[in-house]
C-alpha cells in the first residue's frame, strides 16, 4: 500500500490543478442547484445575485403549474424502471442460456447478438419509427420501453458473469435434481448480484437520460419524459432563467442521488461496458 | 411590437396620451429607433428579439409581404425568393442588425425585455402572459410597424384538422364538428394566452375586448398574411429559419441568403411535385 | 450420469434445447423486432421513394445516387468527421488526465472523482440547457465575464468555428467521466510493485508516467479511443439543441441531417438510405481502427 507521498513542488502543482478542475467541473451543477432556489426573475448570470439574497422552494410548485413537469418525472420513472427491470430479467435469462446451456445454434445466436452491438440506434430511427407507428405504439409507454430492451450489451455483461461461475456448482445442483430454471434461479442469479446491480444502475441512468428515441416517438406532451420535455419548457419560457433551472434540477436530482449512493455500481457498469472485447 | 412604457418615458419618447408614435415607412421606422438608440441608458438595447428560430421568420415574412413579395408563385411550384422584394426585406433586417438597433445573436428576446434591458421587443402575441406576470414591467403593445403602403403582418393560426378516416361513424363526425364550432365560438378565453379569435363576432365580444392590450393589436388581424398553402411549408420553415439565423449572425450577406433560399426551396418543391 | 440410457440422454438433450430457447426467446424477441428487423427494413426502405401521403415507388439505388450528389449530405458528413477528429483526442486526453489525478493518492480523492464524474449522470437536456445559459450573449454567464473584462460580447454559438469549440467544451464537460472511469480501471490494474521497483531504481514521476504508465495503458487507451470515436460520430443533441445545426448548416451533423430529411421533410426513403450510409461509415471506421490498433 502506497502511503500519501511527500509534498514536492510537482505534487503541489498537481493538487492545485486537480482541484481547480474539480471546482470548474462542479460549478455548473452547483450553480444550477442554487439558481433553482431563487425567486423567479432573478438574473441568474449575475453570480452575486445568485449566491446572496433570498431563497425559496416555491419554484418547484410554480414549475408544475407551467408545464406537466411532474407528469414528465413520473413518465421518466415508469419508463426507466420498466427498462431496468426488463433488461435485468431478459438479459440474465438470455445470458444464462448462452453461457450454461448447450443447444443447437448457440454459437450463431451469440454471434448475431454480438453483431447487434454494432448497430447504433441512430442508424435505425427511421425504420424503428415506421415499425412503431404501424404497431400503434407511438406515444405509449411500451413504445418508449421496447427498443431499449433490445440492447445487446447487457447480455454480454451477464454472460461474462455467468461464465465465471464454476461448472462444478451447476453440476452439483444437477445431481440434486435441479432443472434448468432452478439452476438459473437458485445458483446463478444469487452469484451474480453485483453484475446485475451494475447492469441495473447503469441501465437506469441511461434510460432516465435517454433523449433521441423519446424525442422522436413522443409528440404528446403528457407522454413526454424529462429529457424531452425540458428543452420544450426552456424554449417556451425564454423569458427568464430560474424556472428552467428548476426544471433541470427536478430532472437531475434523482440521477445525482442514485449516483452518489451507487457510485461503485455505475463505475462497475462502465468498466464492464469496456471489457466487451 | 411591445414597448417598455417606463423606459420610453425616461428617454422622453412616450406620447402625451401614453402611446408610441412611429412614422409609417422605412425611414420613419429607423428615424424613431436611431433616436431611441441615442437616448437609451447604458446596457439597454433599442429592440430585443430572439435572433434564431421563429422570430426572425415572422419579421421577415411581414416585411416581405409588406413589400409585395411572397415565397411561391400562383402555381405553387416555383419559389419566388431571389427577388428584389425579398432582398429589400432581408436588407431592412440587416440594417436593423448592423446599426445595433436589433443587436445580433440574441437567444432570448423576451427575457431581455422583461429584464428591462430593451426599450422595445418584437414578439408574438403569446408573449403577453409572460409580460403581464413580469413584476415591475409596464408595457404597451402596438401592431407591427408598416413600412409601405401595403398593410401586412405575419400570422399563423391553430387549425383544427379532421383527418380522413372512413372508420368513424357519422355521429362521431358530427360530434367532432360540434366541438370545433364550440371551440371557435368560445375562443375569447383563448385570448388570455394572447391569441386573436378567428371569428370576428367573438373578437368584438365584450369578453375578449375586456382583456387588456389584446384589443390594441387585434385590428392587425384584418391584414394578417398567412403562408401560402403548400405541403413544403414545414421544410421551408426549417430552411428560412436557418438562413435568417446565419445572415443575422453575419455569416452571409443578403444576396447569398436570397439565392440560397431560392435554390433550396425550389429543391424542396421539386421533390414534392415529382 | 449413472445409469442413463441413450434414449434418456436424448430426452435430456431435447429438454435442454427447449429450456435454452425458452430462456432466450424473450430477449431475442425484442432484439429481433427492435434492432435486427429495423436495420434490415431500413435497407429495404432505402430502395424506395417513400414520402408521406403517397405510395412508395421502387427506385432501386436511386436514393444512393441522390445522396452521392447531395452537397448537404457531404457537408454533414464532413461536419461529423470534423467533430470526431477534434473531439476524440481531446476527450480521451482529458479523461486520461483526470484518471491520473484521481489515481494519484491525493487527499480528497473521492471528492475529485465525484466532481469529475457527476456531470456524466445528467441528461442531455439539462446539460445543453445549462450551457446555453452560460454561452448566451447579453444575459449569459460568460457574457457577464467577457463584458467585465472589456471584451464585449462573444457570440459563442453563432460564430463559425468558435461554435465547434463551444460544443466541444460542453461535450468534454459532460462525457469525460466515462473515459476517466475506463482509464481508472486500467490504472488500477497496474500492480503497485512495478511502481515501487521503478522508484527504487530512482525514476522520477515524469519517467514513471511516460515510460511505465502510458505504455501499460495501451489496451485501455485503444478501447477508449474506439468508443469515443463512435460516440462522437453520433453527435446530434448538442449541436441541434444548442446551435440549431448552425450558424446556417455549419454544425449540422449526419444524424441531424437524417433526422431533418426523414422527420421534417418526410422523405423516408432518402433518410433510410442516409442511415445505411451512416451505419456503413461507422462500421468501416470501427473496423479500420481495429486493424490499426491490432496487437503487433
Amino acid at each position: 500500500m502506497r502511503k500519501h507521498k511527500k509534498l514536492t513542488l510537482g505534487r503541489v502543482i498537481l493538487y492545485i490543478v486537480a482541484y481547480i478542475f474539480a471546482f470548474l467541473w462542479l460549478f455548473p451543477i452547483f450553480w444550477m442547484l442554487v439558481s433553482a432556489l431563487k425567486p423567479v426573475g432573478t438574473p441568474v448570470s449575475i453570480l452575486s445575485k445568485v449566491f446572496t439574497g433570498t431563497f425559496t422552494f416555491r419554484n418547484f410548485i410554480l414549475v408544475g403549474e407551467k408545464a406537466p413537469v411532474w407528469t414528465w418525472s413520473l413518465n421518466s420513472l415508469i419508463v426507466s424502471s420498466a427498462v431496468t427491470f426488463g433488461t435485468i430479467a431478459l438479459t440474465s435469462m438470455a445470458a444464462y442460456s448462452l453461457s450454461k446451456l448447450n443447444f443447437k445454434g448457440r454459437g450463431l445466436t451469440q454471434l448475431i447478438i454480438t453483431a447487434g452491438m454494432m448497430i447504433p440506434i441512430e442508424a435505425i430511427i427511421i425504420p424503428l419509427y415506421q415499425t412503431m407507428a404501424e404497431l400503434n405504439l407511438l406515444n405509449t409507454y411500451s413504445g418508449l420501453v421496447f427498443p431499449s430492451l433490445a440492447a445487446p450489451i447487457g447480455v454480454l455483461i451477464m454472460k461474462r458473469c455467468f461464465d465465471s461461475i464454476p461448472d462444478e456448482l451447476i453440476e452439483a445442483s444437477v445431481l440434486d435434481g435441479a432443472n434448468p430454471f432452478q439452476r438459473w434461479w437458485q445458483v446463478c442469479l444469487p452469484l451474480s448480484k453485483s453484475s446485475m446491480a451494475a447492469v441495473g444502475i447503469f441501465t437506469f441512468k441511461n434510460a432516465w437520460n435517454d433523449f433521441l428515441w423519446p424525442f422522436l416517438s413522443v409528440t404528446s406532451e403528457k407522454m413526454m419524459t424529462l429529457p424531452v420535455g425540458i428543452p420544450q419548457f426552456q424554449g417556451a419560457n425564454l423569458s427568464e432563467f430560474v424556472l428552467p433551472m428548476t426544471a433541470s434540477v427536478i430532472a437531475s436530482v434523482p440521477a445525482l442521488i442514485v449516483f452518489l449512493i451507487f457510485q461503485k455500481q455505475i463505475m462497475q457498469g462502465i468498466a464492464m461496458t469496456g471489457i466487451k472485447g | 411590437m411591445h414597448f417598455n412604457k417606463d423606459l420610453l418615458e425616461e428617454i422622453g419618447m412616450l406620447e402625451a396620451d401614453g402611446t408610441v408614435k412611429i412614422e409609417r415607412g422605412e425611414e420613419g421606422f429607423f428615424k424613431f429607433f436611431e433616436e431611441v438608440k441615442k437616448r437609451a441608458p447604458e446596457g439597454v438595447m433599442p429592440i430585443s428579439g430572439t435572433s434564431q428560430y421563429g422570430l426572425p421568420m415572422y419579421l421577415w415574412y411581414t416585411l416581405l409581404t409588406q413589400y409585395g413579395g411572397d415565397i411561391l408563385d400562383e402555381t405553387g411550384t416555383k419559389a419566388t425568393l431571389d427577388t428584389p422584394e425579398n432582398k429589400k426585406a432581408l436588407s431592412i433586417m440587416m440594417r436593423m442588425v448592423e446599426n445595433d438597433i436589433w443587436p445580433k445573436n440574441q437567444k432570448n428576446g423576451a427575457e431581455i425585455f422583461t429584464a428591462q434591458k430593451a426599450v422595445a421587443t418584437i414578439n408574438g402575441v403569446w408573449a403577453l402572459p409572460i409580460f403581464e406576470s413580469a413584476e415591475g414591467l409596464n408595457f404597451i403593445s402596438i401592431p407591427f410597424p408598416q413600412f409601405t403602403d401595403t398593410d401586412s403582418v405575419y400570422a399563423d393560426s391553430h387549425s383544427l384538422v379532421f383527418p380522413k378516416n372512413d372508420n368513424i361513424s357519422d355521429e362521431e363526425r358530427k360530434a367532432a364538428m360540434e366541438f370545433a364550432v364550440w371551440l371557435t365560438n368560445n375562443s375569447a378565453k383563448w385570448g388570455k394566452a394572447g391569441h386573436i379569435p378567428s371569428k370576428p363576432s367573438v373578437a368584438q365580444s365584450d369578453e375578449y375586448q375586456s382583456l387588456l392590450y389584446r384589443k390594441d393589436y387585434a385590428p392587425s388581424a384584418e391584414y394578417a398574411k398567412f403562408y401560402p398553402q403548400s405541403t413544403s411549408i414545414a421544410g421551408f420553415t426549417e430552411l428560412i429559419q436557418r438562413e435568417l439565423a446565419a445572415m443575422i449572425a453575419g455569416e452571409q450577406d443578403v444576396d447569398k441568403t436570397a439565392s440560397n433560399l431560392q435554390t433550396e426551396f425550389q429543391k424542396l418543391l421539386d421533390a414534392k411535385n415529382k | 450420469m449413472k445409469g442413463a440410457t441413450n434414449s434418456e440422454r436424448l430426452k435430456n438433450i431435447i429438454k435442454e434445447n427447449i429450456a435454452a430457447w425458452l430462456f432466450l426467446i424473450p430477449y431475442l424477441g425484442f432484439f429481433i423486432c427492435f434492432l435486427l428487423f429495423p436495420i434490415l427494413r431500413g435497407m429495404y426502405v432505402s430502395l424506395f421513394d417513400a414520402a408521406l401521403g403517397r405510395e412508395s415507388i421502387f427506385v432501386g439505388l436511386e436514393n444512393y445516387v441522390t445522396i452521392f450528389k447531395d452537397k448537404a449530405f457531404w457537408q454533414s458528413l464532413f461536419n461529423t468527421l470534423f467533430f470526431v477528429i477534434i473531439s476524440t483526442p481531446a476527450i480521451v486526453l482529458v479523461g486520461f488526465v483526470f484518471a491520473i489525478f484521481v489515481n494519484s493518492k491525493l487527499k480528497g480523492t473521492t471528492f475529485l472523482r465525484v466532481s469529475y464524474f457527476a456531470s456524466y449522470v445528467l441528461s442531455m437536456a439539462v446539460v445543453t440547457g445549462l450551457w446555453i445559459f452560460i454561452y448566451q450573449p447579453y444575459t449569459g454567464l460568460l457574457s457577464v465575464i467577457t463584458n467585465a473584462l472589456g471584451l464585449g460580447e462573444i457570440y459563442w454559438l453563432n460564430t463559425k468555428w468558435l461554435v465547434w469549440f463551444a460544443i466541444l467544451v460542453t461535450t468534454i464537460w459532460w462525457t469525460v467521466g466515462f473515459n476517466m472511469v475506463l482509464f481508472l480501471v486500467g490504472l488500477q490494474d497496474i500492480p503497485d510493485e512495478i511502481y515501487e521497483a521503478a522508484e527504487i531504481d530512482g525514476a522520477n514521476s515524469r519517467q514513471i508516467l511516460f515510460r511505465i504508465t502510458i505504455p501499460l495503458l495501451r489496451d485501455t487507451t485503444v478501447l477508449v479511443i474506439l468508443l469515443q470515436t463512435i460516440s462522437s460520430f453520433k453527435l446530434f443533441g448538442q449541436t441541434y439543441l444548442m446551435a440549431g445545426g448552425g450558424p446556417g448548416t455549419h454544425t449540422r451533423t449526419l444524424v441531424h441531417y437524417i433526422y431533418e430529411t426523414g422527420f421534417t421533410n418526410r422523405r423516408m426513403g432518402l433518410a433510410a438510405a442516409m442511415s445505411v450510409a451512416f451505419f456503413v461509415v461507422v462500421l468501416l471506421v470501427s473496423l479500420l481502427q481495429n486493424k490499426v490498433f491490432a496487437k503487433k
